[in-house]
């Protein structure tokens, strides 16, 4: 189906690259904005009030001074933190927002799926970079946790594509006109929600920064760092949200409402079942989810990509 | 003005709290995080996370050290107090805010040179090499040896940190410093070895007999400038660790320096009257590396891999305050793993007060922090604050509480897919199992209030260290906070014979 994409533009040709950047990059923060303020609304048990602290804490890391340690990697332990928002945010260009990505590409997925191995290099740095044990260990782990997560990951990726017969988020979109893919394909689905909270080292996946290593490759961060790292954080997990709408749950199909409010009200749905399910559950130590990733995660979602091949070839997505 | 001081009240309206408690202060902190948690402040990780540090009780001995040294590595701004009973709890709280509202970037650098200054001079002058050497623990647990590593991040964190962003502070400040004479046959090791990099252009000359074998802290690279060859001879530099010449990151002060070359290659151990002409001529402008260098060992697959020296504790997330765990660090997995009380948190200060299901809550929320359940540990303290209130019904509904955490932890099946099989302190027994699971369920039937369950003991620390030996640094953390450290052997002993 790329005969689709042709007659829809992208938000850049649109509105010209530069506003378009800025609106996709508002979007991003406001949707890390909306997850952080579950978060924490969950973890505090305050509710709806904690609306306001994501953007409290942004405020008082502004005003804190930064950390230095002795002996800092600093030019990598910076490009690491850097790089933990603008992947972020880079991953955003590619999520249809009203129907229209920033740009558009013939592998929009694999673009995603780039920008979020990119955090395997950014986190590790973080965790390299202070030249202490407790951020180091943060590090190793997040590897560790990247051994498991990655792979079946993938696989949900390329199952969406496969019944798309496109790798461009807008075809993708379309393709689901009938159906939405969750309900052929679910497994895919949990595995890349699931994935996201594990690539943003959040909740149960949260053990690259866990309390036990004394918030890990967060350890030795204050002021602007933690707080770049904190925000990509959040930007990755509202972007997967609203990624993870676009490719499953039919993106901004819906009767009576506009597209957007409809593609809105999902990714809420998604960020809502994250938190509450994720908190719910205790740290997962990296080394017992690789087991169950390779063992169980693995082969269900090859299994998933057959079934939805099958499928596929006998033009059910047609 | 009035318009900035109103926005930065708001910032720091919900600060995030370290909450550090001496011997027998349990009530205390029971109600301080009670208070905490109403007012729905986050609990800090890390120095580098915290606004708010309280301490709860009188530090004492190396304790007190220890917390003065965590407290250099909060940055700025941020308020300290002390606290030995629950008065005016709520108003100091309050406080806090204002402090940290009103709180001048000036101020907070004055602040910063002077504790920088003074731990320069505490360093120089203290006799006890051990009291300060503990004092370098801290939460951080920075890569460094124990001591060594702690002591120099203090530098980093004072004087350092100041470089870029203050420019008023001036690390001239300290240079010049002649050790030579006072500090003959002094011991240099354990005294925060790296705050000598401060010292820029020093002279060391004269020093011959320093005895700087053992001290894994200590490394040469400090002595930036310093005129070192030809005179120190009669150094021993043959330590544990050795004492690296490689970790020239000092070298480059203003900190743009990468080149952190971590080679074992530059391991200089032994080479006493080694000529170090050659790493002179640093440049001087900033902190300076006080750090050993990772050694190889083989690992327990016999593969040669890094091996790290380490200090856990006396303050940390969950952890036992004044526990401290001396290990060697393999990746993350514990080697050599030693367990003590820092002086000043090994007095057992009478028993703990309350009753035992609010205690085995209070042991519960612990283990759920460093299990990573944050919103299970809240609801464990939230029933554990409960059930001391006077109120009949708020006691009623936090035994509900407290069957309802009770309940969820020990039906984990998450839980116990993660924390099984790890710790078993006595032999395998399948009829009795003694592992992390188990005596966590123990904690929950206690914790319950249903059962007459009898509290489990505390457990001596050499039975724990050995059951830390060839662990993960996380499953080493879920041991240690399954159990009750038992607290000074003999001491406790003394008591209940009398009594």
């Amino acid at each position: 189906m790329p005969e689709l994409a042709a007659d829809v533009g992208t938000l850049a040709s649109t509105w010209g690259v530069l506003p378009a950047a800025l609106v996709v990059a508002a979007v991003g923060v406001l949707l890390g904005v909306l997850v952080s303020a579950a978060d924490r609304a969950v973890v505090t048990g305050q509710g709806v009030r904690a609306g306001v602290e994501p953007l409290r804490s942004g405020m008082q890391l502004l005003l804190e001074q930064r950390r230095r340690t002795l002996a800092p990697d600093r030019l990598l332990w910076r490009v690491g933190g850097a790089a933990v928002p603008v992947v972020a945010l880079l991953s955003m260009a590619v999520v249809p927002l009203a129907g229209r990505t920033l740009w558009s590409t013939s592998a929009d997925l694999v673009w995603f799926n780039a920008m979020e191995a990119l955090l395997w290099a950014a986190v590790w740095l973080m965790g390299w970079g202070p030249n202490a044990v407790h951020s180091l260990t943060g590090g190793y782990r997040f590897l560790a946790q990247g051994l498991a997560y990655e792979l079946p990951l993938m696989f949900s990726l390329i199952t969406v594509g496969v019944a798309a017969g496109s790798l461009r988020s807008t075809d993708v979109v379309a393709a689901q006109d009938g159906l939405w893919f969750v309900v052929t394909m679910p497994v895919a689905f949990v595995v890349f929600v699931g994935g996201a909270a594990a690539f943003a080292f959040w909740g149960p996946f949260a053990a690259p920064t866990g309390a036990d290593i004394a918030g890990g490759v967060t350890s030795e961060l204050s002021g602007l760092d933690r707080l770049l790292l904190l925000a990509g954080r959040a930007v990755f997990l509202g972007a997967t949200a609203a990624m993870a709408a676009a490719l499953f749950l039919g993106g901004d199909a819906g009767p009576w409402l506009p597209g957007p409010v409809w593609h809105l009200l999902k990714t809420v749905a998604v960020v809502a079942g994250l938190v509450w399910g994720g908190r719910r559950l205790p740290l997962l130590r990296p080394d017992r989810v690789v087991e169950l990733a390779w063992v169980v995660l693995v082969p269900l979602t090859l299994l998933q990509a057959l079934v939805v091949a099958v499928l596929a070839v006998s033009g059910f997505y047609a | 003005m009035d318009l900035r001081r109103s926005l930065r009240r708001w910032a720091y309206a919900r600060p995030r709290v370290l909450v550090t408690d001496m011997p027998g202060h349990d009530v205390l902190r029971w109600q301080v995080e009670a208070e905490l948690d109403r007012r729905s402040w986050a609990y800090a990780t890390s120095p580098a996370d915290t606004d708010v540090l309280i301490v709860l009780g009188e530090p004492t001995g190396e304790l007190s050290d220890a917390i003065d040294l965590l407290w250099s590595q909060v940055p700025t701004p941020r308020h300290t107090f002390g606290c030995s009973d629950a008065n005016f709890l709520s108003r100091r709280l309050d406080q806090a805010i204002e402090a940290l509202a009103n709180s001048t970037t000036a101020d907070a650098n004055r602040q910063t040179e002077d504790d920088a200054r003074a731990r320069l001079a505490s360093a120089g002058l203290a006799d006890d090499a051990d009291a300060s050497s503990s004092a370098g623990q801290d939460m951080g647990g920075h890569a460094g040896d124990d001591m060594g590593g702690h002591a120099g991040d203090d530098m980093g964190g004072h004087a350092g940190q100041d470089m870029d962003e203050h420019a008023g502070h001036d690390m001239g400040g300290h240079a010049g410093h002649d050790m030579s004479g006072e500090h003959t046959g002094h011991d240099m090791g354990g005294h925060m070895g790296h705050d000598m990099g401060g010292h820029a252009g020093q002279d060391m000359d004269g020093h011959a007999g320093h005895d700087m074998g053992g001290h894994t802290g200590h490394d040469m690279d400090g002595h930036a400038g310093d005129d070192m060859s030809g005179e120190h001879t009669g150094h021993d530099m043959g330590g544990r660790m050795g004492h690296d010449m490689g970790g020239h990151t000092g070298d480059d002060m203003s900190g743009e320096h990468t080149g952190h070359d971590m080679g074992p290659g530059h391991d200089m151990g032994g080479h006493a009257g080694h000529d170090m002409s050659g790493h002179m001529g640093h440049d001087m402008s900033g902190p300076v590396a006080g750090l050993p260098m990772a050694q190889t060992a083989q690992d327990r697959d016999g593969l040669d891999l890094d091996v790290l020296s380490v200090a856990l504790g006396p303050v940390l997330p969950g952890w036992p305050t004044g526990l401290v765990l001396r290990a060697q660090l393999q990746g993350d997995v514990i080697i050599d793993a030693q367990l003590s009380w820092t002086s000043g948190a090994d007095n057992e200060a009478g028993d703990i007060p309350g009753p035992a299901q609010a205690r085995a809550l209070d042991h519960l929320a612990r283990f759920l922090v460093v299990a990573g359940w944050p919103t299970q540990a809240r609801q464990a303290r939230q029933a554990r604050s409960g059930l001391t209130s006077s109120d009949p019904a708020v006691r009623a509904r936090a035994q509900e509480a407290a069957v309802r955490v009770a309940r969820g932890v020990r039906h984990s099946r998450t839980l116990a897919w993660s924390v099984a099989g790890m710790g078993h302190l006595t032999d395998r027994d399948p009829e009795r199992p003694d592992d992390v699971l188990a005596r966590i369920r123990r904690w929950c039937d206690i914790a319950a209030g249903t059962s007459d369950v009898a509290e489990p003991g505390p457990v001596a620390l050499p039975t724990l260290a050995s059951a830390l030996e060839g662990s993960e640094l996380a499953t080493a953390r879920l041991v240690v906070a399954s159990v009750e450290p038992k607290r000074a052997l003999t001491r406790v002993e003394g008591v209940r014979t009398g009594a």
